[in-house]
């Protein structure tokens, strides 16, 4: 059994660092054979959405030039992943979220992660400051088709702290075990706070237009919020749990309903695409503080 | 006046984005009715579809739109109020497209009505 810790952050031996040095110490006092990645350590160029992997069916044309392909596929020899990444504003730090846009090659090119479990840490310097901190590791894992079994904060500051933080330690100490408990039994149930979601366990509910629905902003499924002695209760009917945005059909059904048919309708508004866009393209260089810079 | 029509392309997604209600004949009658607008439904089976339990397979990478498997609303008046009376309660029915090529085939004024209209409710409730 191999579990892979991946680390988010560019601090050298900063907290994430030692947070999943740790849970990958307690995974390996498990019995796992256990390696890290840090990602920050690669460059990951943004997606220009062209989306030429899936209607050509060709490798991404930044395979080879970047750290995307060697990351994504280091990944695929592992039976379980913890992944670690620091928050700062609200959100942790953005080489989680240019990971996901270049999964974008999933949709020609499906995950070898489906149904392997996989966990979350995120240290954080300041309370209040983490409303969306799980978002994008939760979605890069789903995207992967990995069932997150659990997603701690840990609440740690200075640099290297954590190593002398028994509680944090702990925590990550739990994570490493939950991860190797999980591939070996096969039992993915969550550990962490359930959330309102029942799905990722997210808080982050969407209330939509008619303000009287609400979705989870990250599975796309629907319920309806009530009070119920003075707390906030919402209901996801249970036949949409397992149609959550990221499960494998949904993903399926997404692409092949509504992205590949796309093709063809390019293909037929392009002949007057080509002539309309002429005034934006004479219209500034927008690309001219770059030439001067190279 | 002129002839508005919209095209509203449902495609078969997983039931949480698929239209909350089946599309029925019965409803459409409904709504064509309450609006005095004229309202007819197609369905669509692609070439390559197959259906397993909750598993669907089709390739729809070199399709046309019209061909892929779906339903497709065509909606015309040449009454604008009415016209939008009548995709606001297909909305309502069935929520929106949720692509841009979901209004294929719709008559320009028309198709431009349905983007105003599907920005009322956050882009495609």
């Amino acid at each position: 059994m191999k579990i892979l810790g991946i680390v988010g952050s560019c601090r050298k031996l900063g907290n994430t660092e030692i947070l999943i040095k740790e849970a990958l110490m307690a995974a390996q006092e498990q019995g796992a054979e256990v390696d890290i990645v840090r990602w920050t350590n690669y460059d990951i160029f943004p997606c220009e959405g062209d989306a030429v992997c899936m209607f050509l069916d060709r490798d991404c044309k930044h395979k080879g030039k970047d750290g995307h392909d060697y990351l994504l596929n280091m990944m695929y020899e592992f039976d379980g992943v913890v992944l670690g990444a620091p928050c700062y504003i609200l959100e942790v730090e953005a080489v989680v979220k240019q990971f996901i846009d270049r999964l974008f090659i999933l949709s020609s090119r499906p995950s070898k992660m489906i149904g392997k479990p996989a966990a979350i840490i995120v240290p954080y310097a300041t309370r209040g400051w983490t409303t969306y901190a799980f978002l994008q590791p939760t979605i890069v894992l789903h995207q992967l088709g990995m069932h997150i079994i659990d997603k701690q904060l840990i609440h740690i500051q200075a640099m290297s702290e954590t190593a002398g933080d028994p509680l944090a330690r702990e925590k990550a100490r739990r994570i490493g075990k939950e991860v190797v408990h999980a591939v070996r039994s096969g039992d993915h149930s969550y550990k962490g706070d359930p959330g309102i979601c029942p799905v990722c366990h997210e808080r982050n509910i969407h209330i939509m237009s008619d303000n009287k629905t609400v979705e989870c902003g990250i599975c796309a499924i629907r319920g309806t919020l009530s009070i119920v002695d003075g707390k906030i209760q919402v209901d996801f009917p249970q036949e949409q749990w397992k149609w959550h945005r990221f499960a494998p059909e949904s993903l399926y059904r997404h692409v092949t309903y509504e992205i590949k048919p796309s093709k063809d309708y390019f293909v037929r508004k392009w002949p007057s695409l080509k002539e309309e866009r002429v005034k934006y393209k004479e219209f500034l260089d927008i690309d001219r503080g770059a030439k001067e810079a190279r | 006046m002129e002839e508005l029509t919209a095209i509203l392309r449902y495609f078969p997604l997983e039931p949480v984005t698929n239209p909350p209600n089946p599309i029925t004949q019965g409803d459409l009658d409904r709504v064509a009715c309450e609006t005095g607008t004229k309202i007819s439904l197609t369905t669509v089976v692609g070439k390559s579809r197959t259906v397993d339990g909750d598993v669907i397979r089709e390739d729809t990478m070199n399709s046309a739109i019209e061909e892929v498997s779906q339903q497709a609303i065509t909606v015309s008046s040449p009454d604008e109020t009415a016209f939008k009376a009548a995709v606001r309660a297909l909305f309502k029915l069935y929520r929106a497209p949720r692509t841009v090529f979901g209004t294929w085939g719709s008559s320009p004024r028309g198709r431009e009505i349905v983007f105003r209209l599907c920005d009322e409710y956050d882009g495609w409730y």
